[in-house]
């Protein structure tokens, strides 16, 4: 059980930050990171249109569950969103995504040297998200 | 707000938000990394020198800092808990020199969300509060050059804090306050 990667995208659907979050995840080219996110997000476009209606967990597509993983996304009211994909019965995907969106919020919008919409390349937004990940890591483990 | 009420606190965050996009204003502005520095300490500058008498009102002080010992414990202690409502760091004397000083701080208030990209090299946002140092100095009569660095911290030091970069305010006054401070005796 543990987490595999983190994506974030865009208003306009590109791939801003990617990151492999586990060594037990399945090694993804950048390449196959940047498909991967488009067609997601397209997937994400295509719910929404059939079904413009937000439910009492969200908008569009909120958990994707396959056989061999699951996939969490949120979608704050700003455009940009976030996706995780986990193992599966991996617990508290929501919380966590909320979580990473207010570290989001905090080191990546208020860094005066961040591009908006760019691809994000910001220390302190890496070191917190690695320590939520460890954190998040270890509740689940105990 | 009138000067005789108290006074309430800014959100940080708000505050943080502000700041990010005056660097930023400040960054689509200029040509380099160095007249970025300049700019920020520029504006900084120009609420030190109105922040003087701002505080000197509030506080109620009574009494002029006419001595360098004072004006500096005055700068770490009345004028740091007035922007950031604590106490700096450190405060500490050059060795071998009678006209610097410098102020240590881990972690800037301002530096809290930023990340320097690598190609800013030693680029410092806190130049904008080194900027008000040196202002509240020059209004209180005590011309100085006063200069934000970055200092890298050596390995051995406290591992939480490891790998953030300390912010060294670097106070250079001018030879005629050493002077007049001799004047003035013990």
């Amino acid at each position: 059980m543990g987490l595999q990667y983190l994506f974030v995208i865009n208003k306009a659907g590109s791939l801003i930050f990617d990151r492999r979050l586990s060594e037990n995840a399945p090694q993804l080219s950048p390449n196959d990171c940047l498909h991967l996110a488009s067609t997601f997000h397209g997937m994400q476009l295509l719910v929404q249109q059939l079904s413009p209606e937000p439910s009492d967990h969200g908008f569009g597509i909120v958990t994707l569950e396959t056989e061999s993983y699951v996939l969490q996304a949120y979608r704050p009211e700003t455009g940009v969103q976030f996706f995780v994909t986990a193992d599966l019965k991996t617990e508290n995907l929501a919380a966590f995504l909320r979580d990473v969106y207010v570290i989001y919020a905090d080191y990546v919008m208020k860094n005066p040297f961040y591009e908006l919409d760019m691809p994000i390349k910001v220390d302190r937004w890496e070191a917190h998200l690695k320590r939520l990940v460890d954190k998040y890591n270890n509740r689940v483990n105990v | 707000m009138s000067l005789t009420q108290a006074r309430g606190e800014v959100n940080m965050d708000a505050y943080l938000a502000l700041f990010a996009e005056l660097v930023s204003y400040c960054r689509d502005r200029v040509e380099s990394v160095m007249a970025l520095q300049e700019k920020l300490s520029q504006l900084g500058y120009r609420i030190g020198r109105r922040a003087l008498d701002l505080i000197v009102a509030r506080e109620k002080i009574s009494k002029r800092d006419t001595r360098l010992l004072s004006i500096l414990n005055f700068i770490a202690l009345t004028l740091w808990t007035f922007l950031y409502g604590k106490q700096a760091d450190s405060l500490k004397k050059v060795r071998d020199s009678e006209l610097e000083y410098y102020i240590e701080e881990a972690e800037p208030l301002v530096n809290k969300y930023i990340s320097v990209p690598a190609d800013y090299g030693h680029f410092n946002c806190a130049a904008f509060s080194a900027g008000i140092i040196n202002g509240v100095l020059n209004s209180a009569g005590f011309p100085a050059e006063v200069t934000a660095k970055v200092l890298a911290r050596d390995n051995e030091n406290e591992s939480a804090a490891q790998g953030q970069p300390l912010t060294i305010y670097y106070i250079k006054f001018e030879p005629e306050v050493l002077e007049r401070e001799q004047r003035l005796g013990t």
